[in-house]
């Protein structure tokens, strides 16, 4: 039995134009996968699809051999481009939010609050969501989903519109949640934050995958530096 | 000459490309088609039963209009707040502020293009209104004077923002000196209208009758006369002359105030998509205890729902509003037993004044469901919306409720307290329902606003009929109205779970529709 996030046959059209061709690709526990492509590869409309918020034309999404269903918000949690909170909420309000929703076990507040202190965000437990940067809604968000005790983490572009600070604090919070065991999957186009942080890629162009492997892998297939190896696949 | 043409050229495209934007979308074409389609019917209707209606006398109607427009543009002439300005965007304000257009051409041809697609605006979102309670026995020709006289109005509303905002503080100053007695002025009609048609009390009808003139302003819609219409319209134009005068090198100002109404647009809608945008009430931070006594499971979205509201509302709005309905549940017990003209308009006013929360709240949906945090609970998600709708029921529901306390103190009658007590929640959870069915077929802005909102007016029309019927039968059947009400209630509710369901499938896998909300 495969374990952790297992995509096949992927497919996702809107009208005539098809987003994503039959896809396929894994992503286990306490690795890190980036999905990498141009603009309008499909990118997105592959974490839509894995999320929920898609309905898939074709495919199957299973974890740990188990096919998911529609309601699969508690295994697959998605924080897209723009990490939306819940804007008059605290920091600790959407902790409590989440806790409750999720019926948690009792120690859930101790836990919380040691994941806000993981996560840098305890001096910000009392502000509220509309005040905070977008660095802050992804590490609430992040800190929201882990207590959940979510085992897949999609990230939709998550180091844009982060000041350097921001980027590296979020690359620690992900190699600290690969080290727990959560697998994680991030979409960009940046692909020098991929080399840093990614396991594992997959090039997707025009919804297709046209290359997946270790970093060292992709580049080997090619000639020169990463990103003359990137266009030269994707042009 | 050839700077307006440009400006004409601009504005004509994008409004055909909006067109065209419609007309790839045969789902939404043809919504629209139907749409004009029974606007044209509504109206053609009336015009032909209009025919074989007698008169009628709507001179209170008519003062009320008229009375509460001057009163408005009269207070909005004093003061001259809210958000105003003329650039639609940034891109336009650079665009012209950039060209060699002189602002004293530019800034005219803006406020005129601004004063005719608001008050047009206002007309297509109030047309169902208008058509609605607008008196049945008017004649044609009094009906297209009404409507012209009405635009004229809106155009001449509209026109004196601007001007307004830029005056000088002297005439600022004058203005309001002389513009707060004219409202007072206005507004003396109507109270002694009110006086009579309320019965206040004999000391009140008295003075009302000795001290206030029995004028009737709203014989400009009884007798109509395209006199009034000019006179709207100069003063509009009388307005954008003096615009004309002091936008001489008004760019600046004209900027200023464009992009102060730009960001308070861009707040309103950000915070519909669901961005996180803050509060109305201006703080960063909130004291949160550690162990909260929140419910469990999807219940805590009504704990969130009560949270948001003590955040964004004010403490004395939380108090004042529930008042304000228990004031109205008195009046509408005590003064409905010798009034019942006051008694219908009550009722309308509570039908639709629920109506159109419904359609708002609907409306705020699609940020519900764009934050990953929806998503978290192991919860289908017809479960999640209702849970959602619960949480926004809270406070129509409390008001409700103090609505329902202020007939009981009246002491009105048991069977029309048990009538709103039980009716009214299931009214307002029926609404809810509806808004968010037709929010699902298609969450776009504009569509709510164009042929969604004629749906959901046929869909409250339609789902009114079942607990209608059933409490005819209950209250016929077992002698008793609690059964009949109690029935009726059941159905509504039923009807709301089906409603649910129809939200949730369609929503179900389909964010590229929230996606174009």
């Amino acid at each position: 039995m495969a374990s952790g996030l297992v995509v096949t046959n992927l497919a996702k059209s809107f009208g005539q134009k098809a987003a994503l061709n039959e896809v396929s690709f894994a992503a286990a526990p306490g690795e890190i996968v980036g999905l990498i492509g141009p603009n309008g590869a499909g990118k997105s409309t592959a974490f839509a699809c894995l999320s929920g918020f898609l309905r898939p034309d074709t495919g199957t999404i299973a974890f740990n051999g188990e096919e998911l269903g529609g309601d699969r918000g508690r295994i697959i949690s998605l924080i897209p481009e723009t990490p939306e909170v819940y804007p008059l909420l605290t920091v600790w309000e959407h902790v409590v939010f989440v806790a409750r929703l999720c019926r948690l076990p009792d120690d859930w507040a101790t836990r919380g609050e040691a994941l806000l202190a993981r996560f840098g965000m305890l001096s910000e437990r009392d502000t509220l969501g509309s005040t905070l940067s977008k660095g802050m809604r992804q590490k609430t968000l992040i800190a929201a989903t882990v207590l959940a005790g979510t085992p897949v983490l999609l990230l939709d572009e998550p180091l844009i519109g982060l000041d350097p600070l921001g980027q590296r604090e979020l690359r620690e919070i992900l190699r600290q949640l690969r080290s727990d065991g959560t697998a994680i999957m991030i979409s960009t186009h940046q692909l020098e934050a991929a080399e840093a942080l990614c396991d594992r890629v997959i090039i997707l162009k025009d919804g297709r995958a046209v290359a997946t492997g270790t970093i060292e892998e992709i580049r080997s297939a090619g000639t020169g530096s990463l990103e003359d190896v990137f266009l030269e696949i994707t042009g | 000459m050839i700077w307006l043409r440009a400006l004409f050229y601009a504005d004509g495209r994008a409004f055909i490309n909006g067109l065209r934007q419609i007309r790839r979308s045969p789902g939404r074409a043809v919504g629209w088609i139907l749409y004009t389609l029974v606007i044209a019917l509504f109206i053609v209707s009336r015009v032909l039963a209009n025919h074989f209606r007698p008169a009628v006398n709507n001179t209170a109607q008519a003062d009320y209009i008229v009375c509460g427009f001057l009163v408005i543009f009269f207070l909005y002439l004093a003061f001259g707040i809210g958000a105003i300005g003329l650039f639609r965007s940034r891109a336009e304000a650079h665009f012209i502020v950039g060209s060699p257009v002189p602002p004293h051409i530019a800034i005219p041809y803006l406020q005129i293009r601004d004063a005719v697609t608001q008050s047009w605006m206002s007309l297509f979102r109030g047309i169902y209104f208008l058509l609605i309670f607008a008196p049945w026995n008017i004649p044609v020709a009094q009906a297209a004077n009404n409507i012209a006289l009405v635009l004229a109005s809106f155009i001449a509303l509209i026109s004196i923002g601007v001007p307004r905002r830029l005056a000088s503080r002297p005439y600022a100053i004058l203005t309001m000196a002389v513009c707060l007695p004219l409202a007072l002025v206005c507004a003396l009609p109507a109270i002694r209208t009110a006086v009579f048609q309320v019965h206040l009390s004999p000391v009140a009808m008295s003075l009302a009758y000795r001290y206030i003139p029995a004028w009737h302003p709203g014989s400009v819609l009884e007798h109509p006369s395209w006199a009034w219409v000019l006179l709207a319209l100069g003063v509009a134009a009388a307005a954008i002359g003096v615009l004309v005068l002091r936008t001489r090198n008004a760019y600046p100002e004209v900027y200023a105030l464009s992009m102060r109404r730009l960001e308070v647009m861009e707040r309103f809608r950000a915070r519909r998509r669901g961005a996180a945008v803050a509060p109305k009430r201006v703080y960063t931070s909130a004291r949160s205890p550690k162990a909260y006594h929140a419910p469990a499971g999807l219940a805590i979205f009504v704990w969130k729902a009560s949270i948001e509201i003590r955040r964004q509302m004010s403490p004395s709005a939380l108090i004042v509003i529930p008042i304000i309905c228990a004031v109205a549940g008195f009046a509408l017990s005590h003064f409905s037993q010798s009034n019942v003209g006051f008694y219908s308009l009550l009722i309308n006013f509570s039908v639709v004044g629920t109506f159109v929360f419904s359609v708002r709240g609907a409306m705020g949906l699609s940020a519900e469901l764009r934050r990953p945090l929806f998503w978290l609970a192991r919860a289908t998600l017809l479960q999640r919306l209702a849970a959602v709708c619960g949480g926004r029921l809270l406070l129509p529901l409390v008001n409700a409720a103090a609505f329902v306390l202020g007939i009981a103190l009246a002491g009105g009658d048991a069977n029309r307290l048990l009538i709103v007590g039980i009716g009214a929640p299931a009214y307002i959870i029926l609404q809810v329902g509806i808004g968010t069915a037709v929010f699902a077929i298609s969450p776009r802005m504009l569509d709510q606003r164009g042929p969604l909102s004629g749906l959901r007016i046929l869909l409250a029309l339609l789902f009114l009929l079942p607990p209608g019927v059933t409490y005819g039968l209950g209250a016929w059947q077992m002698h008793s109205l609690l059964a009949g009400i109690l029935a009726a209630a059941l159905v509504a509710l039923a009807e709301t779970a089906v409603l649910l369901v129809f939200a949730a499938s369609l929503l179900a896998g389909r964010a590229d529709r929230l996606s174009a909300a």
